[in-house]
């Protein structure tokens, strides 16, 4: 019927399936946005009737969070090849910053072939009741990016690098929503000024700041740059 | 992906990205609190020899100190490796238990030994209780979580050999032995209960 | 009356097959002149349950054929009278749970009064529509009837039940409502669909699954006629889960309900058994089992109303 490998479990197989199908609908959310009608259109073309779609019965926001969560896992396993090299020495070992930086830009550009959508997809996400599933997963990314950094700490520096860090990251996405400039030049700038923010407190270069959760004074002052630009009060700083 | 779903739900059959979430989680809860319990107990011996640091049993307490920092150095190794999460109530546990064992010390030799006897006793049937869970955990738990295992067997075993060194230094004359050892029990199974969660 | 139940039980007799868990070989009916066996190997019948007495299977079927005849008129009155009229909200949030598209093929099984199928059709309509508009509207304005009746054309529901009764009020219905295209009546006996392999896209049964006698043979033959990928749905009273709110429920079945029934339709045995069957029912986890068994993946249910009622679906994958 379906050329599905009989290898683990029952659920495993459903699994499958359903990855299967949510894979395909991806493919039509430029066109249908992340709602039931991707999904239709998804198990249509994995040869299953449109009933199909009742495998997801939250509906959009199941393609949602798979999408997320799919992303983080690239994300993660090309952090792993990337520090397995540096480890190997067949290339250079990044700064601490830098690292941070091209994880932060490679993440955010996975985001650039559903940017017309992804309002709808944040949306979804800040509705209460799904809310702490994409917060999961925005825990993901930040652990991820760390460990692979090279974080060690056991203290209260856990929580405010997180923080800090996705303080950079939702403030950058916020921002990549509204760029128009040319391969996004203005949102890597953005970013780069955030990280800038967050280094000068000395939150990245991995110093003892008892209790400074820095996160929230990041995304403030993000947040007031992407006002102040969006209503061109103040050009941006280059 | 989901992982909020998985956690906490006892299903018959699950698929084996939600069991991976599960073991994730149990590991991270595990990790947390032996952390912060030695920790903990650390922060117990310095207070306790602050306060009976220059009399008979100052090298005694010393000598379990030392032991307690090579436990939570293993444990500060461990969440790294395993991406757990540390408990955000260090603070907390670290002047809480300063204060217990300077108190238990300020009332005296054996009752800083009782206070030795409450904690470990606790501190021994948690690492037993997970050693149950870590080993239950799936078929091949054993297999899966075996330097886990090894590293909290190792310390128990230690650790009852502190409850038997606070016994042989009279922890059972000190004054109220039984209330104490009730209270400080119970107080370390509400410290658990927390950071395993927090 | 007395003539026409008992001319209705030998044709329905006469429509029993022999069940087998293998692919069911009876698409043609057995003549009422054949004697047709339920005794199972030990030569004894195998007894079951009607309501809370234990009867044999033999005479279970011919009892829930007589409730069922006698209720029929009076059915939707009933149903109100039984979940205090929310059953067409649970019947409404089904089809919405299913969320068929236009031309979508759907048979419902043991829903001879057509509730489902009408709701069925309803949906599709109103998705065409929509779809329409979306487009710019051209096919909803200009020539609005070809447009629609297109997409309601290729979507098509199957009524099939056992009794001839249910699918002849189903029928009038239809015709009051004018909506009798896109909608076939078939008589048949669920655990022996007359119908061939892989033919729909969804199979749903409401109400209907408590009064079978052979539950693992229905599920097989929603399987058989479903085509690969297809949903089956189930819309059934289940197990309340709260055990206060279950005492008050229980108080209610069997309190107030057959008073009801009795003033109702002058039937109160009838309406005992119906309630006796609901507590007849496996719960939903059990029942979650025996889908799987019969072959459907990815299978969970939803309560409704803390498990008064509940919503069982599996794929055929």
């Amino acid at each position: 019927m379906f050329p599905v490998v009989p290898r683990g479990s029952e659920e495993d197989r459903e699994d499958q399936v359903r990855e299967r199908v949510l894979q395909s609908a991806l493919n039509f959310v430029p066109q249908h946005g992340w709602s039931r009608n991707a999904l239709i259109a998804g198990a249509e073309i994995e040869g299953l009737p449109s009933v199909a779609h009742g495998m997801f019965p939250r509906g959009g926001i199941e393609l949602v969070l798979y999408f997320y969560a799919s992303s983080n896992q690239k994300l993660a396993d090309m952090l792993a090849a990337e520090t397995r090299l540096s480890q190997d020495g067949r290339m250079q070992k990044k700064s601490t910053e830098l690292f941070i930086r091209d994880a932060l830009e490679t993440r955010l550009r996975m985001l650039i072939p559903y940017l017309s959508k992804w309002p709808q997809a944040m949306g979804l996400m800040s509705l209460p009741w799904n809310a702490p599933e994409a917060l999961e997963n925005l825990k993901t990314v930040v652990n991820d990016i760390w460990f692979y950094a090279g974080d060690t700490s056991v203290d209260l520096n856990w929580y405010s690098k997180r923080v800090s860090v996705a303080g950079v990251y939702k403030s950058s996405e916020l921002f990549m929503l509204q760029d128009s400039s040319d391969d996004f030049r203005e949102t890597w700038s953005f970013m780069q000024r955030r990280i800038n923010n967050v280094m000068k407190l000395g939150d990245l270069a991995g110093q003892m700041q008892p209790g400074s959760i820095d996160g929230v004074g990041t995304f403030m002052s993000g947040a007031i740059e992407i006002v102040s630009y969006i209503l061109s009060l103040v050009p941006p700083s280059f | 992906m989901s992982v909020i779903l998985v956690t906490g739900i006892c299903r018959r059959h699950l698929s084996s990205i939600a069991r991976k979430a599960q073991t994730r989680a149990l590991i991270d809860r595990v990790l947390r609190v032996d952390h912060a319990g030695e920790i903990g107990a650390v922060r117990i011996y310095q207070g306790q020899l602050a306060v009976l640091g220059r009399t008979q049993v100052g090298p005694v307490i010393d000598h379990l100190l030392d032991q307690e920092r090579v436990h939570a150095a293993k444990f500060e190794e461990l969440i790294p490796k395993y991406r757990a999460r540390p408990t955000v109530l260090l603070p907390v546990w670290n002047v809480a238990g300063f204060l217990l064992g300077a108190g238990s010390a300020l009332l005296g030799k054996e009752a800083a030994m009782a206070c030795t006897v409450a904690v470990e006793t606790a501190i021994g049937e948690h690492y037993d209780g997970q050693l149950r869970t870590l080993m239950a955990d799936g078929p091949d738990g054993a297999d899966r979580h075996k330097e886990i295992i090894q590293v909290i067997k190792k310390f128990r075993d230690e650790e009852l050999d502190h409850l038997e060194t606070g016994l042989e230094h009279d922890a059972e004359k000190a004054p109220l032995y039984d209330v104490m050892n009730k209270t400080i029990q119970a107080g370390c199974k509400v410290a658990i209960w927390l950071a395993e969660r927090v | 009356m007395a003539v026409s139940l008992r001319k209705g039980v030998s044709l329905f007799r006469s429509q029993l097959c022999r069940y087998r868990t293998a692919s069911c070989i009876c698409k043609k009916t057995v003549h009422s002149s054949a004697q047709t066996d339920t005794r199972d190997n030990s030569g004894e019948e195998a007894q079951t349950h009607f309501g809370f007495q234990t009867v044999s299977e033999h005479e279970k079927a011919e009892k829930v054929y007589e409730v069922f005849h006698n209720v029929a008129s009076t059915y939707d009155v009933m149903n109100d009278a039984m979940s205090g009229g929310v059953h067409r909200l649970w019947k409404d949030y089904f089809i919405e749970r299913l969320g068929p598209t236009p031309g979508t093929t759907l048979i419902d099984v043991a829903g001879g009064t057509g509730d489902i199928a009408f709701r069925f059709l309803e949906y599709v309509r109103n998705q065409s529509v929509e779809r329409d508009i979306q487009r710019g509207g051209t096919a909803a304005k200009g020539d609005g009837e070809t447009g629609e009746s297109l997409y309601q054309a290729s979507s098509h529901v199957t009524v099939c039940d056992i009794n001839q009764a249910m699918l002849d009020v189903g029928k009038s219905k239809a015709l009051d409502r004018g909506q009798t295209a896109g909608m076939s009546w078939v008589r048949g006996n669920a655990e022996c669909l007359p119908v061939g392999d892989n033919l729909y896209d969804a199979y749903t049964v409401a109400f209907g699954i408590r009064n079978m006698t052979h539950m693992d043979a229905v599920l097989s033959e929603a399987y058989r006629v479903l085509k690969p990928g297809g949903r089956f749905m189930c819309l059934e009273f289940s197990r309340v889960t709260n055990p206060l709110f279950r005492k008050i429920y229980d108080e209610y079945s069997f309190q107030v309900i057959p008073v009801m029934g009795q003033v109702i339709a002058a039937d109160w045995k009838s309406y005992q058994y119906l309630v006796e069957s609901i507590r007849q029912f496996p719960p939903q986890d059990e029942f979650v089992d025996r889908i799987k068994e019969a072959g459907f993946k990815v299978v969970t249910y939803e309560n409704l109303m803390g498990g008064i009622a509940a919503i069982h679906s599996g794929f055929k994958l």
